[in-house]
């Protein structure tokens, strides 16, 4: 947290949770076939056990870092923060005031930091609005994805260089994260919403590629709605207060880190 | 009980010593006040007790510090926290749980206490500060000075034997102050607890310390008895003024121990009369008339009729829940007005928008804060000038006007309270009102900051030769010093419905609970300021 | 009577992963039915009850989306013609799928069916939501999530305070002039929002050090939450049925 050293032993955790989650999200891509019906439920099933037990990895893991009572406190009022905003524009195609805070403060407090609050967010206000369902884990990868990206970025030192251009940077970001998003989601959703009857479907033993095909064909017709507001939306708001933003998350950086207090002689 | 050896406390990114060689004990049982200017170490001080300074908030010490026998050098907060516990000034900011009975809870389970035993010490602490019906309640639904007695609960309920409050009542309401005070010196008194308490105003606490400290802004600090410290500081509550000018040596502590000790020496007062300053009233700018409101089918105003001039300042009382705030928002049309006009410089406020609203109204709300949103003070005053029209500059020199300037790029949020209320002013008064409300104003300040408003306020109101136009101000308040001091008249607010409506020296003097410590010290004379005896008994003597 | 909360939950999984092997509509649908009936009846008060209407328009659009799209994009399937839709024949670099066609009863059934599936899932977890207050699902947590739990806790706890406070911060923009929103009033709101969220964060963190948060690994937990006979009892109800219904 607060891009400091994270322990390997978490580094490695939540890498391979984050394998499996990938592995759990991509299955209709390369799903071998079968007669059997039952195998598309039990793919279903086994997607969201491996997903669920990936997060409940990760979150083992990052609780060893959440001893620290500031770090529980930015992150959980962060997390509320983002909640709420999540549940904004509800309704709303696209309009999804959430991610621009998401990026803008894991870039300053870090990957770890973003994965929790990404995942966090997503969650609390899934509680809050009762809409669970079995996007829910997806979702949390997803949103914590988009969180360690962020954090990623700020880590980079080349960066220090060249602050002008983070307001630039953190914006194409943006845009990347909300149609990553976008794709996530579909991918996630595409078995569910288009099971074996419809001739975009994903067909169970077809090449990677040719269902690859099917699904961006898929994203492409039906979502686009989504993502394009929610980039520009994204984009916008990080253009218009990012620069105000990034000044007070720092500012709250800044009083968090404590200053050496050897004691001196005076 | 406490002891504090040589102890100097500095912050890395100022250069301030905040506090030098301090070194002192406190006892057990003991309470002891620490007195101070802002931003002079009274928290940091505090802090020190419990670990928070350095090991949670930074800064470079050196000395040694002791509670309990314990070394605060070499314990974190965690571990000292069942020996010392704290209260803040914000209570809703240190909440973690949302239900009272969880929230007290939570200092014994993060110690891994057994849950018998936290069964039971959670009824006891329930009990004790009589919170029992509150147990399941949300603690977003109770009001200023409930949360305050459940922060003392989730305290005390560790068994502290040392309770550190930094200026617990500032947030609160005058009654909740004295409910939250009462408590204190009960724990003080029943169960032998050792208080260190900071605070602003002085006149509820002096009463009950033992010892005052004071730390003076190059971080020296004197500590005594409560009536020798306070003769001789820089900080004094209204009273000890009083006593001061009325000549007494020993300082009174309370209204009964004045009037014990002056009463040959009142009788002197009985042919002076106050000197009363002929106000410059102008035409009506804002007028009630007949006005109710109802929200969520209650009713929150009835029949209101009232009228504020231009030059003239009225102060508006009543206890919370009243509809105070209520009333001043009408002048910005932010009130479900259901019958009744309403008229701010002839138009209807709920018409007006933007800049119509801005030039016509100030309103600085509860939060001055709220209204801040750049980075650094010269960033706001630039956009202030932007949103006005206003010739660049302006308002920054209405703020050199109001008070001396902080240094430019700082952050809004890092300045004190006082100077964020002088940003905020001039923030508004950029646009030129007639009309300025201010919605409790003296919240968190100190009385030198409470001195400067005075002044503002002052010139602001009357006719001082400056390009000012006379505004007429309209101050909700709690502070029944402030009002005695600024305004003209006093409007009682209760339940929604004017209770009393008159000049302020008739309302404050036959009003016993709402009436300032000089005019209790002084009844049945109609005096209501320091300020005013002074005056009165040097006009007799030359 | 004080439901435990993985007695709710426990049957709510199993009762979805019931419906998923299952594969059959009518089981889907006979579950959802009965569990919306169940949260319907037991009207409360609390926030999270409310989230149950949201939960129910959440299933109406995902209903309506599925069906729409299994009419316009369905494989098509023999069976009696109920009506037609206009075709059209996308390109093969779009798949070559086509849009509309006739639209037969049997596709309709196959569409509605997979509907069932997804919405009673939607259904099943939602009223599991609903029913359990968030705070006594996180008591369930073990240990190892204490500090996660906390961490939900504080975010639950601070959303409803960050409300009034939204509120209050639009309206004192309101007195600086401000007449509409626009996107850059955004800034103006937020700004200051996030700011009294951070020393609220900061505060928040004082106050928890000060009380021992996080200086002991063994927490303990206050008024632990007991199993009861009901728990036992719905829990192995809801096993009954999935056993039987296999």
């Amino acid at each position: 947290m607060f891009n400091t050293r994270i322990p390997l032993s978490s580094l490695l955790i939540i890498s391979i949770s984050s394998c499996v989650g990938l592995v759990a999200f991509t299955w209709p891509l390369y799903i071998p076939a079968s007669d059997n019906v039952l195998s598309a439920s039990s793919a279903k099933v086994l997607s969201l056990v491996l997903a669920s037990a990936a997060i409940a990895a990760v979150f083992i893991a990052i609780n060893q870092q959440l001893f620290d009572s500031k770090v529980v406190a930015l992150l959980g009022i962060l997390v509320a923060l983002d909640g709420a905003l999540r549940l904004v524009g509800a309704g709303a195609a696209g309009i999804e005031p959430m991610w621009f805070l998401l990026i803008l403060a894991s870039y300053i407090f870090g990957a770890t930091f973003g994965f929790a609050m990404g995942a966090l967010s997503i969650a609390v206000s899934a509680l809050l609005t009762g809409a669970i369902g079995p996007w829910l884990p997806f979702q949390m990868f997803a949103a914590a994805w988009i969180g360690i990206g962020a954090g990623l970025i700020g880590n980079a030192r080349i960066l220090q260089k060249y602050r002008r251009l983070e307001l630039s940077l953190l914006m194409f970001f943006g845009v990347i994260a909300a149609e990553f998003f976008g794709i996530m989601m579909d991918l996630q959703l595409w078995p569910w919403l288009l099971s074996r009857d419809t001739q975009l479907s994903y067909v169970a033993g077809a090449s990677v590629v040719d269902n690859l095909h099917r699904f961006i064909v898929f994203h492409l017709a039906t979502s686009m709605s989504w993502n394009l507001p929610r980039a520009v939306v994204t984009a916008l708001l990080i253009l218009f207060a990012g620069r105000a933003i990034l000044g007070s998350l720092r500012r709250a950086q800044r009083k968090i880190t404590l200053p050496a207090m050897a004691p001196a002689e005076l | 009980m406490i002891s504090f050896r040589n102890v100097s406390l500095i912050y890395p990114n100022s250069l301030r010593t905040v506090l030098d060689g301090l070194s002192i004990e406190v006892n057990e049982g003991e309470m002891v006040l620490v007195i101070g200017h802002t931003g002079s170490g009274k928290s940091s001080l505090i802090k020190l007790v419990n670990g928070l300074v350095p090991h949670h908030t930074g800064g470079i010490l050196s000395g040694e510090i002791e509670v309990a026998g314990r070394s605060t050098r070499s314990l974190k907060p965690g571990q000292l926290s069942d020996v010392v516990g704290i209260v803040g000034q914000s209570p809703a900011h240190g909440f973690v749980a949302d239900i009272v009975e969880d929230e007290i809870a939570f200092g014994l389970e993060a110690h891994g206490v057994a849950p018998e035993v936290m069964r039971k010490r959670v009824e006891e602490v329930l009990d004790l500060l009589s919170l029992t019906e509150l147990r399941d309640r949300s603690i977003s639904s109770l009001s200023g000075g409930e949360q305050q007695r459940v922060a003392i609960g989730a305290a005390l309920v560790l068994n502290p034997k040392v309770l550190l409050l930094d200026e617990p009542t500032s947030a609160l309401d005058p009654i909740a102050a004295e409910e939250v005070l009462a408590i204190v010196y009960r724990l003080v008194h029943d169960l032998g607890l050792t208080v260190i308490i900071a605070e602003h105003r002085l006149e509820r606490v002096i009463q009950f310390a033992d010892r005052v400290l004071l730390i003076n802004e190059d971080g020296s600090a004197e500590i005594g008895d409560t009536a020798t410290m306070l003769a001789s500081s820089p900080i004094a509550p209204p009273l000890v003024n009083l006593a001061k000018v009325l000549g007494q040596e020993k300082i009174s502590l309370s209204v009964r121990e004045l009037r014990r000790n002056t009463e040959e020496l009142r009788n002197v007062l009985t042919n002076l009369q106050p000197k009363i300053a002929p106000a410059n009233i102008g035409s009506a700018i804002f007028t009630l008339d007949n006005v109710s409101a109802t929200y969520d089918e209650k009713s929150v105003l009835t029949n209101v009729s009232l009228a504020i001039h231009s030059g003239e300042v009225v102060a508006l009382m009543g206890r919370n829940g009243a509809g105070k705030s209520t009333l001043l928002k009408c002048a910005v049309g932010l009130t479900p007005i259901t019958r009744g006009e309403v008229q701010v410089c002839g138009r209807d406020p709920r018409e007006l928008k933007g800049k119509d609203l801005i030039s016509r109204v100030g309103y600085i709300p509860q939060e001055p804060d709220d209204l801040l949103y750049n980075q650094s003070v010269a960033d706001e005053c630039r956009q202030a000038d932007l949103d006005n029209n206003v010739a660049a500059g302006t308002t920054l020199n209405i703020f050199k006007s109001l008070m001396t300037l902080p240094s430019l790029s700082v952050h809004p949020r890092d300045l004190s309270e006082g100077q964020r209320l002088g940003l905020a002013l001039s923030i508004v008064l950029a646009a030129q009102p007639q009309l300025l409300i201010l919605d409790e104003p003296t919240r968190g300040l100190d009385y030198e900051a409470k001195r400067e408003l005075i002044r503002i306020v002052r010139s602001l109101a009357r006719d001082d030769g400056s390009q000012q136009r006379h505004c007429g101000i309209f101050i909700a308040s709690h502070d029944v010093e402030l009002v005695a001091e600024i305004s003209d008249r006093v409007i009682f607010l209760a339940d929604g419905e004017i209770l009393s409506q008159g000049s302020t020296r008739d309302v404050l003097t036959s009003s016993p609970a709402f009436a300032p410590q000089v005019t209790k010290a002084l009844s049945p004379q109609p005096w209501l300021t320091v300020g005013e005896v002074e005056a009165a008994l040097e006009g007799r003597n030359v | 009577m004080k439901r435990h909360p993985l007695a709710w939950w426990g049957c709510c999984a199993l009762l979805a992963i019931f419906v998923l092997h299952s594969d059959s509509a009518i089981y889907a649908t006979v579950i959802s039915l009965a569990l919306a009936v169940l949260v319907l009846l037991s009207r409360e008060s609390s926030y999270w009850y409310r989230s149950f209407a949201f939960t129910l328009r959440i299933a109406v659009l995902l209903f309506l989306i599925r069906m729409s799209l299994g009419i316009v994009i369905g494989v098509p399937m023999p069976g009696r013609t109920l009506f037609r839709l206009p075709e059209i024949h996308l390109p093969s670099w779009l798949v070559g799928i086509r849009l509309g066609g006739e639209v037969t009863s049997q596709r309709l059934l196959t569409t509605f069916h997979e509907c069932a599936i997804l919405i009673s899932l939607v259904l099943i977890f939602g009223a599991a939501n609903a029913l359990v207050s968030p705070r006594s699902l996180m008591k369930t947590f073990p240990r190892a999530l204490y500090n996660v739990s906390t961490t939900i806790l504080v975010a639950t706890s601070t959303l409803p305070q960050l409300a009034r406070s939204f509120s209050r911060i639009k309206r004192a923009q309101r007195l600086r002039g401000q007449s509409h929103s626009t996107i850059t009033s955004w800034r103006k709101v937020s700004v200051p929002l996030l700011e009294e969220s951070l020393e609220r964060a900061l505060d928040l963190a004082t106050a928890m050090e000060a009380r021992g948060y996080g200086y002991m690994k063994n927490v303990s937990h206050y008024r632990p939450l007991m199993w009861r006979i009901h728990d036992s009892i719905l829990l192995s109800s809801a096993l009954a049925v999935v056993v039987v219904f296999w």
